[in-house]
C-alpha cells in the first residue's frame, strides 16, 4: 500500500496562524514530536482531543497512546486538538478542514480517527471537530471505506450511549493494548479487501470493543429503557481491558515538550493506576481498579529519562491518589536526591486530607508556597460516611495544623452539594468547618506568627450521580434546590471574613447529570445542541442554557426526566452491557450501605469487600514494599 | 557570561517572547550545561534576551545572554545548545564578555526590520508605494490610533517612531528606535504604508547599539 495526503501547511502558516491568538498552540513539531512517513504506514490514524491543546496535551492517556502506537513501525498516530473560536471562524471561511498538529494532515484522509472521552460536556466540541474535518456526523451516513473509521474510548466510554449514533466502535477501558489489537484487525481486514461492515463485525469479538449498531435498545411506554437486544455476533457484555503488568507496560519517557504553555506543563510518571479508597461517587475509583503500583525502581529510572529527554524542571507524580502510593515517602526522597541539584521540583497532583500527606506536600514545597488543597468533600462526618470518604474531623484539623506549621497562608477546600441524603445541616457544617479552621489559623502563634491572616477558598461542585458508582441509581438535586442549597451557603459565608466561597455552575453540572446517566435517545439532543451553536459548554464564556434547553425541546426530550428520576432496582440500565468488572450487586449493596451511613474500608486496610473486580478480570491488586518488591495482594 | 546571537525561522516566529525564553531554559538542561541559577523562591536559569519581538515575525539576528557556573567554550555552548533546539531555533555564535556588561535590555536601542513584499509588484504599486514612502519620511506627524485590548485607545505618532526607511526593490527597511515610553510596531508602519491584504514576509534583521554620534554596533 502507498497512500498519500496532502499537507495543509502553506494554507494554515499563511492564511491562519498569523491572524489568530496565541498561534503557538497551533504549531506541531514540538521537541520529540514524532513526524512518520505516511507513504509507509500501513495504517494512519489521528487522536481528537475535543478541546483546548493546553488541556489535551496535559493528558497523559493522549501521550501514552501516542507512544504505543508510533512505536510500531508500520502504524502512525498524530494529534488533532479543537481550535479556538477564532481558527474555526477562519477555517470556515477559508475552507481549511480540521487538520493534524504533526503535518497539518486534513483528518478525513487518516484511516481511523479515535477521540477521547474525557468528561460529558465536551460531547459538542466532538461533533464541531467532526464537521470541520469534513465527516458525516452519524455513523450510519459513514458506511464505507470512503470514510475514517471513527472510533472513541476513555471514562466516558463506561457510558457511551449518548454518542452512540456518531461512533463506529467504542474501546472500553485501557487501551494500550487493545488499540493495537484493533489497528491489526483493521489491516487485516483492508488488506483481505472486506467491507466495512464486516470488520465490525470482528471487532465486535475483540474483548474490549463495543459495536453500538450491534446493539438495539428497546423502551418501555413510560420511557424507560427495557432491553438492549444484542446480535449474535456480538457478546451480552462488553468487559473492560485492563493492563496487568504496569511496569511493562509501554511509557512515553520521550515526552513531548509544547512550545506553548499548557496546564500541567511537567514532565510526567505514571506511579499507579486505581484507587480502591470506595468513594461512593466517584467513579474514577470504580472503573480504573484494580489498583497496580509501580515498581520504585521502574518509576526511577522512567523519571530520570523523561526529565533528560524534556529539559523540564518540574516533575508530576501522576495517579488517581499518589499519597497512597506504597512507597511514596522513599520514593520522593530518592527522585529530590536524584534531580534537586539540577532544579527540578517533584509535584503531587492532588492531597489526602490528612497530616500525612501535608507532610509529604511540605517535603516537596521547598521553594514555593503556594495554596494547599484538601478535599473533605462534605460538612459533616454523617454525609462523609455516607459518601464513604474515609476522612475524619481530627484528619482535617491535623491535615491543617500541619499545613499551618508549615507556614501555608492559603488553604483550598473542596466540597461537595446536592449529595444522597443530605440536609441544610451538612451544608452548613461546610461553614462550621471553615469557621473552625480559621480559629486555628488565628490560634497559630510562636515564633513563626505569619503577618498575614489565614485565607481559605471553598469551592462547592454541584454532586453529578455517575455510571458505575454506588450513587448510579440516586436523582440529581433539581435545578430549584441546588439554587436553594446555594442561597443558604452564600449565606452562611457572607459574614465568615477570610473566606471565599467559590460555587459550580448549575445548569452545567444538570447537564452532565442528564449525559452521565443517558441513553441513547440523547444523540439526538446532541446533535441538535450542535446545530444550534453549542460547543466548548464547559468555557463559562460559550456556554448556553437556553441554547440546550431549546435543543431537548426540538428532540422531544425532557432533561429533568435524566437528571432528576431514581433509578429502580430492576430497572435496566442504559450502561448495563458495559462492564466495569465490579459487580452491580456490589454497587447496589453500596448503596444501601449509604443510607445507613455505613462505611466500607479500602481492601488495602481491611479485608476484601467483594467488589469482583479481582474475580472479573483475573487480577488482583499489586501493590509494593519499601524494600523496591513488589507483591501481589490476594 | 557567554553572549550569543541567534536566529528564529520559520513556523517558530509564531512563538511568543515567554515561550522563547522557556525553550531555552529547557533546551539548556537538555543540553546538560551548568546553567547558574536565579537566587530566591522561584530560581530560573540565568539566561535573558534583548527586546521582545513581535509575534509572527522572524528574528534574523536576535541577541541572548547566559551565564554558566562552570566554564564551558562558547563554541561548545553553541554546538551542545543546536544540539537540544528544534531545527527553527539556531545559535549562531557565542563569545565570552565580562560580567560586568550592561543588560542587553539596557544596551539595545535600535532594531532593524526588512518586510518583504511578493516579487512582481505592478509599477502603479511601486510609485504609489515609493510616493508614500517619501510623504512619510518628509512629514513631522503621523497619527494613528493604536487599539489596545481591555484599556483605552491610544494616540501614536509614527512618524516619530520611525528613524529611517527605504526601498530596495521589493523589500522594505525600517529603522525602529526603542523609546522611553514604547516603541512603534513595525505592523504599525506596515499598515500604514501598504494597501491593505498585500502580504508581506516581516524579520527583525538586527539589534543594535547606536551611540548619540549615530556610530552603531552590534551588543
Amino acid at each position: 500500500m502507498y497512500k498519500t495526503a496532502k499537507s495543509w501547511a502553506a494554507e494554515v502558516e499563511s492564511q491562519l496562524l498569523p491572524y489568530v491568538d496565541k498561534p503557538a498552540q497551533y504549531l506541531g513539531g514540538e521537541y520529540n514530536s514524532i513526524e512518520k512517513d505516511w507513504r509507509r504506514a500501513a495504517a494512519t490514524m489521528a487522536l481528537l482531543f475535543p478541546d483546548l491543546y493546553e488541556i489535551g496535551m496535559s493528558h497523559l492517556g493522549m501521550r501514552i497512546l501516542y507512544e504505543v502506537v508510533n512505536s510500531r513501525p508500520e502504524y502512525l498516530l498524530e494529534r488533532v486538538f479543537a481550535p479556538a473560536a477564532d481558527l474555526e471562524d477562519l477555517m470556515r471561511q477559508q475552507n481549511i478542514p480540521l487538520f493534524s498538529w504533526e503535518n497539518y494532515h486534513a483528518v478525513r484522509d487518516f484511516d481511523v480517527v479515535g477521540v477521547t472521552l474525557q468528561y460529558e460536556m465536551s460531547f459538542t466540541n466532538i461533533l464541531n471537530m467532526l464537521e470541520l474535518a469534513g465527516l458525516p456526523l452519524l455513523a450510519a451516513e459513514r458506511e464505507g471505506w470512503q470514510w475514517p473509521l471513527v472510533v472513541a474510548g476513555g471514562p466516558c466510554a463506561y457510558n457511551p450511549e449518548p454518542l452512540a449514533d456518531f461512533f463506529d466502535l467504542f474501546i472500553i477501558g485501557e487501551g494500550e493494548q487493545v488499540e493495537l489489537e484493533l489497528l491489526d484487525l483493521y489491516t487485516s481486514c483492508r488488506a483481505a479487501n472486506l467491507s466495512k461492515d464486516e470488520f465490525l463485525r470482528r471487532a465486535a469479538s475483540l474483548a474490549g470493543i463495543y459495536v453500538p449498531k450491534l446493539y438495539q435498545p428497546v423502551y418501555a411506554e413510560d420511557g424507560r429503557l427495557q432491553a438492549m437486544l444484542v446480535d449474535e455476533a456480538a457478546p451480552e457484555r462488553i468487559l473492560k481491558r485492563v493492563v496487568q503488568d504496569m511496569d511493562g507496560a509501554p511509557f512515553p519517557t520521550n515526552q513531548i515538550v509544547p512550545f506553548a504553555q499548557i496546564v500541567h506543563d511537567r514532565a510526567v510518571i505514571e506511579v499507579m493506576r486505581g484507587c480502591n479508597r470506595g468513594c461512593r461517587f466517584c467513579q474514577a475509583g470504580v472503573i480504573y481498579r484494580p489498583v497496580r503500583e509501580k515498581s520504585p525502581e521502574v518509576l526511577r529510572e522512567q523519571a530520570a529519562k523523561a526529565l533528560a529527554a524534556t529539559g523540564y524542571d518540574e516533575l508530576g507524580m501522576i495517579s488517581l491518589s499518589t499519597a497512597d502510593y506504597s512507597c511514596v515517602g522513599s520514593l520522593i526522597d530518592q527522585l529530590l536526591a536524584e534531580h534537586s541539584q539540577d532544579g527540578v521540583s517533584v509535584s503531587l497532583p492532588s492531597l489526602r486530607v490528612d497530616a500525612v500527606s501535608v507532610g509529604l506536600a511540605e517535603k516537596l514545597q521547598t521553594v514555593r508556597k503556594g495554596g494547599l488543597t484538601l478535599a473533605p468533600e462534605a460538612g459533616t462526618q454523617r454525609l462523609r460516611d455516607i459518601i464513604n470518604k474515609g476522612v475524619s474531623e481530627e484528619d482535617i484539623f491535623a491535615a491543617v495544623q500541619a499545613a499551618l506549621a508549615a507556614g501555608w497562608n492559603t488553604i483550598k477546600l473542596y466540597f461537595m452539594a446536592g449529595l444522597p441524603y443530605e440536609t441544610d445541616d451538612d451544608l452548613r457544617g461546610i461553614a462550621r468547618l471553615a469557621r473552625q479552621i480559621l480559629a486555628l489559623g488565628r490560634a497559630r502563634g510562636g515564633e513563626d506568627k505569619p503577618r498575614r491572616p489565614l485565607n481559605i477558598t471553598v469551592s462547592v461542585a454541584f454532586f453529578v450521580p455517575k455510571a458505575h458508582t454506588p450513587f448510579q441509581w440516586f436523582g440529581q438535586n433539581s435545578r430549584a434546590e441546588l439554587l436553594r442549597k446555594r442561597e443558604l451557603l452564600l449565606a452562611e459565608f457572607k459574614h465568615l471574613r477570610g473566606t471565599k466561597l467559590n460555587c459550580h455552575d448549575i445548569e452545567l453540572s444538570f447537564l452532565e447529570g442528564v449525559f452521565s446517566r443517558g441513553d441513547r435517545r440523547l444523540g439526538k439532543v446532541l446533535l441538535a445542541a450542535h446545530n444550534l451553536g453549542c460547543k466548548f459548554d464547559s468555557w463559562h464564556e460559550h456556554f448556553s442554557y437556553d441554547r440546550w434547553l431549546q435543543a431537548f425541546e426540538q428532540a422531544g426530550l425532557d432533561p429533568a426526566w435524566y437528571a432528576e428520576r431514581f433509578l429502580q432496582p430492576q430497572e435496566c440500565l442504559p450502561w448495563a452491557h458495559i462492564d466495569c468488572g465490579v459487580s452491580q450487586k456490589w454497587l447496589w449493596l453500596e448503596w444501601q450501605k449509604a443510607g445507613r451511613a455505613e462505611k466500607t474500608l479500602d481492601c488495602r486496610q481491611g479485608p476484601c469487600n467483594g467488589c469482583g473486580i479481582c474475580q472479573a478480570l483475573g487480577c488482583d491488586n499489586h501493590y509494593c514494599n519499601d524494600s523496591g518488591q513488589s507483591e501481589v495482594v490476594s | 557570561m557567554i553572549r550569543f546571537v541567534y536566529q528564529v525561522s520559520g513556523v517558530l516566529k509564531f512563538l511568543s517572547h515567554l515561550d522563547l525564553l522557556k525553550l531555552f531554559n529547557r533546551a539548556l538542561l537538555r543540553a546538560g550545561l551548568p546553567a547558574a541559577y536565579s537566587e530566591g523562591f522561584n530560581p530560573h536559569p540565568k539566561i535573558s534576551f534583548g527586546p521582545p519581538r513581535g509575534v509572527g515575525q522572524e528574528g534574523r539576528r536576535e541577541q541572548g545572554d547566559l551565564q554558566l557556573k562552570a566554564e564551558v567554550a562558547p563554541d561548545e555552548v553553541c554546538r551542545r545548545l543546536n544540539l537540544a533546539l528544534p531545527e527553527n531555533v539556531r545559535v549562531l555564535s557565542a563569545r565570552n564578555v565580562p560580567d560586568t556588561e550592561p543588560a542587553l535590555m539596557a544596551q539595545i536601542n535600535l532594531a532593524v526590520y526588512e518586510a518583504e513584499l511578493p516579487q512582481r509588484l505592478s509599477a502603479d504599486l511601486r510609485a504609489e508605494l515609493a510616493a508614500k514612502s517619501a510623504d512619510f519620511l518628509a512629514a513631522d506627524k503621523i497619527e494613528i490610533v493604536r487599539r489596545r485590548p481591555k484599556k483605552r485607545d491610544k494616540v501614536i505618532n509614527l512618524r516619530a517612531g520611525v528613524q529611517n526607511l527605504d526601498w530596495q526593490d521589493n523589500i522594505l527597511h525600517l529603522e525602529i528606535p526603542f523609546a522611553e515610553g514604547g516603541s512603534v510596531k513595525p505592523t504599525e508602519v506596515l499598515q500604514y504604508l501598504l494597501p491593505p491584504g498585500l502580504p508581506y514576509r516581516l524579520a527583525r534583521v538586527a539589534l543594535l547599539i547606536q551611540a548619540v554620534d549615530g556610530q552603531r554596533r552590534e551588543p
